[in-house]
């Protein structure tokens, strides 16, 4: 996997995104909540990198903590939309029958919406959407596609001779499941989840450029483009560079998505 | 949703008219009673049917994403017939590189850079809305120029979100159909290429393709949403916006009941369309 080029790169974007914005505090001395009116709007200079907003606040600062946001929400969601998909898709799979019908007819009809029609009630159900509500409304709506796939995984693992052969010799079906089913279902997961992570990041800039999604002074990649759609053609600096660092993150995450895809097939 | 503020009598008075005074599964059945008839009660904004709301949106929505539809098929077939038949040539690459960037930019930001670039700096089309202050005073052909003026950015932003993912995909499965043994065949018997592609190659290749279109109706009214908010198009994807801002449950309910059966209908036409492409399932089923 680490010899795969477009894994590589992919892999360099994240974690130069990851990085500097882990440590934003040792690269901008700024607050990105700081306001200085003084400073408003000021365009890419030496003293701001990136320029300032129309509160005066520096864009990078703005820029870096922020992304912490944008990265946080994608790896929580994925992570409790793989949890959720993963143990229904398997229990489905692996037992089959009434239970299988059960859950995938509820998949059925979680993907008779538009997600993000989904995502948008319950957006509206939840009366000031934090973080953490955020997290979870893409997680708990997102769960679908981990499900399908490892319960096709699982149909055609079950027929093996390694799993039957584990079963024969008596081991229990939740350590059949977890040791022997699992970990050879992981790849296609892997690469679902490294695409889904690109979704959810896509999905929560939206909403927060809709204003539904993470709430100022708290920024975030689509909070900022939100500003600077309301004063347009005053700054580009405004909606050039989070858009940049939206657009790199969901491509860093799509290659890496790839990269596992192509050395799985190898 | 009541007001902290209001009377007890009022607060009685809206409990009952809601129907919130009776058991929840009562109201639940109540409910389901009438969403099958598309009756979701009225809009909690403005008191209009909600029904008679969505209907007035969904053309637009409706023309936006069926004309998107129609160019992403235009584009990604050339693109992906292309990326199949020289795969590994430069223009593979540099298809494969578009598809990438086109998944990756998020569409809200396309249509942000081409408003401040295309309406705002450089003046060529309007920068939001359906149609000019003085549309009513317009020509015929002065209308539809208008229109068009108007519809070209939104139709551009949707169209640009889904043709990298269609047009990987009809590379895939055209290149699976190329390299399969009836090509070969095809081949060794002398057909022209021109026949190979068009005849053997294409009509299976474009199967799945089908099924791609039916079921991304779903992503294509969430990015309704986006860009209709965005350009201000009065659509079904803005009105969901403006419940959602407003609160208006009934309205919500009865958009989210809308996409649910506009994207069952694209999911049944993709089967439809999947069975008039492929003999193989009819032949099936007429044995059953």
């Amino acid at each position: 996997m680490f010899r795969n080029p477009i894994f590589l790169s992919g892999f360099f974007i994240i974690f130069f995104i990851a990085f500097v914005c882990v440590f934003a505090p040792f690269i901008t001395s700024y607050n990105p909540n700081a306001i200085d009116l003084k400073e408003a709007l000021l365009s890419p200079s030496s003293r701001h990198l990136l320029g300032t907003d129309t509160l005066g606040r520096d864009l990078l600062a703005r820029l870096l903590y922020g992304g912490r946001v944008s990265l946080a929400v994608g790896f929580v969601a994925v992570g409790i939309s793989v949890l959720i998909g993963v143990a229904l898709g398997s229990i489905a799979g692996f037992y089959g029958g009434v239970i299988d019908e059960v859950i995938s007819r509820f998949i059925d009809i979680m993907l008779c919406f538009p997600s993000f029609f989904l995502i948008l009630s319950l957006v509206a159900l939840a009366r000031h959407p934090s973080l953490y509500i955020i997290m979870a409304i893409i997680g708990f709506t997102s769960w679908m596609s981990p499900a399908r796939l490892i319960r096709a995984e699982i149909l055609s693992l079950r027929q093996r001779n390694f799993v039957i052969a584990a079963l024969s010799c008596g081991l229990s079906q939740r350590r059949v499941i977890m040791r022997h089913i699992i970990p050879n279902a992981w790849g296609p997961v892997m690469v679902n989840a490294t695409l889904s992570m690109a979704v959810a990041v896509l999905i929560e800039s939206s909403l927060s450029f809709l204003g539904l999604g993470v709430q100022p002074p708290q920024a975030s990649w689509g909070n900022i483009l939100l500003e600077a759609k309301e004063c347009l053609g005053v700054g580009w600096w405004m909606s050039v560079f989070p858009g940049l660092a939206i657009f790199f993150t969901v491509l860093g995450l799509n290659l890496i998505g790839e990269g596992i895809r192509e050395s799985l097939h190898k | 949703m009541f007001n902290p503020k209001v009377s007890l009598e009022v607060k009685a008075k809206l409990t009952k008219i809601y129907g919130l005074d009776k058991p929840l599964i009562q109201q639940y059945l109540d409910w389901l009673r009438r969403i099958v008839r598309f009756d979701f009660g009225v809009s909690l904004l403005d008191g209009r049917r909600v029904i008679d709301k969505i209907k007035e949106r969904i053309p637009l929505t409706l023309f936006i994403n069926l004309t998107s539809l129609f160019i992403i098929f235009l584009i990604a077939l050339p693109l992906g017939i292309i990326g199949a038949l020289k795969k590994g040539s430069g223009l593979d690459r540099a298809i494969t590189v578009f598809v990438f960037v086109g998944f990756s930019f998020p569409s809200f930001w396309l249509a942000l850079l081409l408003m401040q670039a295309l309406a705002v700096h450089w003046q060529i089309v309007p920068v939001s809305g359906l149609v000019s202050v003085d549309f009513p005073y317009y020509s015929w052909a002065g209308k539809v120029w208008d229109l068009a003026r108007h519809l070209v950015l939104p139709i551009f932003v949707s169209t640009f979100g889904a043709l990298a993912g269609i047009s990987r995909y009809v590379r895939e499965e055209m290149h699976t159909a190329l390299s399969s043994k009836f090509i070969i065949l095809a081949r060794a018997k002398g057909l022209p290429q021109r026949l190979i592609l068009l005849r053997h190659a294409l009509r299976n290749a474009l199967l799945p393709v089908i099924t791609i279109l039916g079921l991304s109706v779903p992503g294509l009214l969430g990015g309704s949403v986006i860009f209709e908010t965005i350009f201000s198009l009065p659509g079904m994807g803005r009105l969901f916006y403006e419940g959602v801002m407003a609160r208006d449950y009934p309205l919500i309910m009865g958009l989210l009941v809308i996409g649910a059966v506009l994207t069952l209908l694209g999911n049944l036409l993709a089967d439809i369309g999947y069975a008039l492409a492929d003999p193989r399932i009819r032949y099936e089923a007429g044995e059953k």
